[in-house]
């Protein structure tokens, strides 16, 4: 069969590659995952079963603060697994739980009743998803959930993928259904819910063999309940129609033997805002299984049009900017005109028998005179976060 | 929807992109687990969340993740 003869041909390079200490089968678990996936988060998705059973384990310390002190810290232990079925699927899926505490940020619950409340909180959320594997196709079904005392979210995912002939183009779809229930402990007959459903064509693109690029159109439409049970006057609309277009583009440079991603997601929602990211990643191995990968990221995002900067004590009220009149209000920050930048390091180091060990360090901070453009909002705090993250998997 | 129509324009414009086509011998670079679209899906799903809790924008990867009472 054709296939099996590049598959083939596709070995016996790597045999020789050397220089990267790649096996034949973290090469072919690497062709994998070069590949573009639609998913919850796209991984190791190709036409082709990966050939490893992965498992890996993870835990993230978060921690944010404003000039006004420490905020929300989030624990965070996690674990992922993937591994082949026979050699027609794979299966796959991740557990988390959050564990939060600390107060919420003042600018995100101003005036309101929560504001600067002790908080603790759990959140556990799952997903999996099996695919079937073709000769040049892939059909991947999945479902995740999530769940707070006060908010659960299942959802549902169908996608597919088609690679023509050469392998050097992969076009996708997929469709996702999401069932959030919304309740508040402020207010224990608060049962509402939204309903969610997403779409996504993209295309994936072999340009030279150091070049990728991949381009994904997603639209997400919501109907129901919008608006923050726990902010005063919070009145969002009950519907949200939303666009992102993320273009990816890798480069590999053969003289560092390093990798340089890029990418760019234009945002857009008809609540008025407009968002920017635009994200870059140096993957530098060094010695003997090595990578040091620094990162940076800039967004920045326009206001929402029913948003109203709040007002600090003893400014006025919120009934005073019209927050009980208006149709629709909220004074969340998160939904006004801002910048953010984020900062990151990872090093990871690969041991013998598949044994990979990871850590990484991020330095986030949000600015109202970060903005881009739209009117911004000089009386919110800066929000810094920070997180690290340490990590180990193995392949087997 | 002129919007909606430019985008589509461009997938279309890419998807037609008439380079010289790459061998499957040439694809060694692009295997290296470096060049993955996602090269580690526990740090894609922690960054994804973290960021969907604090700003406004989301989406372009993916389909059906569901929502969470952070945001």
């Amino acid at each position: 069969m054709q296939l099996s003869k590049k598959r083939k041909l596709v070995r016996k390079k790597f045999k020789t590659d050397r220089r990267s200490g790649s096996t034949l089968a973290n090469s072919l678990m690497a062709a994998a995952l070069a590949l573009p996936g639609v998913a919850v988060t796209p991984t190791a998705k190709a036409e082709a079963v990966p050939e490893k059973t992965t498992i890996g384990f993870k835990f993230l310390k978060y921690a944010e603060k404003q000039q006004t002190g420490d905020r929300m810290k989030v624990d965070s232990p996690s674990m992922f697994f993937l591994a082949p079925i026979k050699d027609k699927y794979s299966i796959e899926g991740s557990f988390v739980l959050d564990s939060m505490s600390g107060a919420s940020p003042s600018s995100y619950n101003s005036l309101s009743g929560a504001s600067g409340k002790g908080i603790r909180d759990y959140r556990k959320a799952g997903d999996l998803k099996v695919t079937t594997f073709f000769d040049r196709a892939a059909l991947g079904v999945g479902i995740a959930a999530s769940k707070e005392h006060d908010y659960e979210s299942n959802a549902f995912s169908l996608d597919g993928r088609f690679s023509t002939a050469n392998n050097n183009t992969t076009f996708a779809a997929g469709v996702g259904y999401s069932d959030d229930e919304i309740g508040s402990s402020n207010n224990l007959t608060l049962h509402e819910n939204r309903r969610t459903t997403d779409g996504l064509i993209g295309i994936t693109k072999v340009l030279t063999p150091n070049d990728l690029v991949q381009s994904n159109l997603t639209v997400s439409i919501g109907k129901g309940y919008f608006s923050d049970p726990y902010k005063d006057f919070d009145k969002r609309p009950n519907s949200r129609t939303a666009w992102a277009w993320l273009t990816r583009y890798n480069h590999y440079f053969a003289g560092p033997g390093a990798a340089l991603h890029t990418s760019y997601r234009y945002f857009k929602n008809d609540w008025g805002i407009a968002a920017h990211t635009m994200e870059a990643a140096w993957y530098q191995p060094i010695g003997t299984g090595w990578t040091l990968r620094p990162s940076v990221r800039y967004y920045t995002q326009r206001a929402a049009n029913f948003y109203r900067d709040p007002q600090p004590p003893p400014g006025p009220a919120l009934d005073f900017i019209g927050a009980s009149t208006a149709t629709h209000f909220s004074a969340d920050t998160r939904l006004s005109a801002f910048g953010a930048v984020t900062l990151g390091m990872k090093v990871a180091k690969e041991f013998a028998h598949d044994w990979t060990v990871d850590l990484k360090h991020e330095w986030y901070q949000q600015r109202s005179a970060w903005r881009l453009s739209g009117e911004g909002s000089p009386g919110v705090e800066n929000f810094t976060a920070k997180w690290w993250q340490i990590g180990i998997s193995k392949k087997f | 929807m002129i919007r909606s129509s430019l985008i589509l324009l461009c997938f279309a414009l890419l998807s037609a992109c008439s380079m010289q086509p790459v061998n499957p011998w040439q694809k060694g670079n692009l295997a290296k687990p470096i060049m993955a679209i996602d090269t580690d899906s526990l740090e894609t799903r922690f960054d994804q969340h973290t960021y969907f809790s604090k700003e406004s924008a989301s989406g372009g990867s993916g389909v059906g993740g569901g929502g969470c009472g952070c945001n």
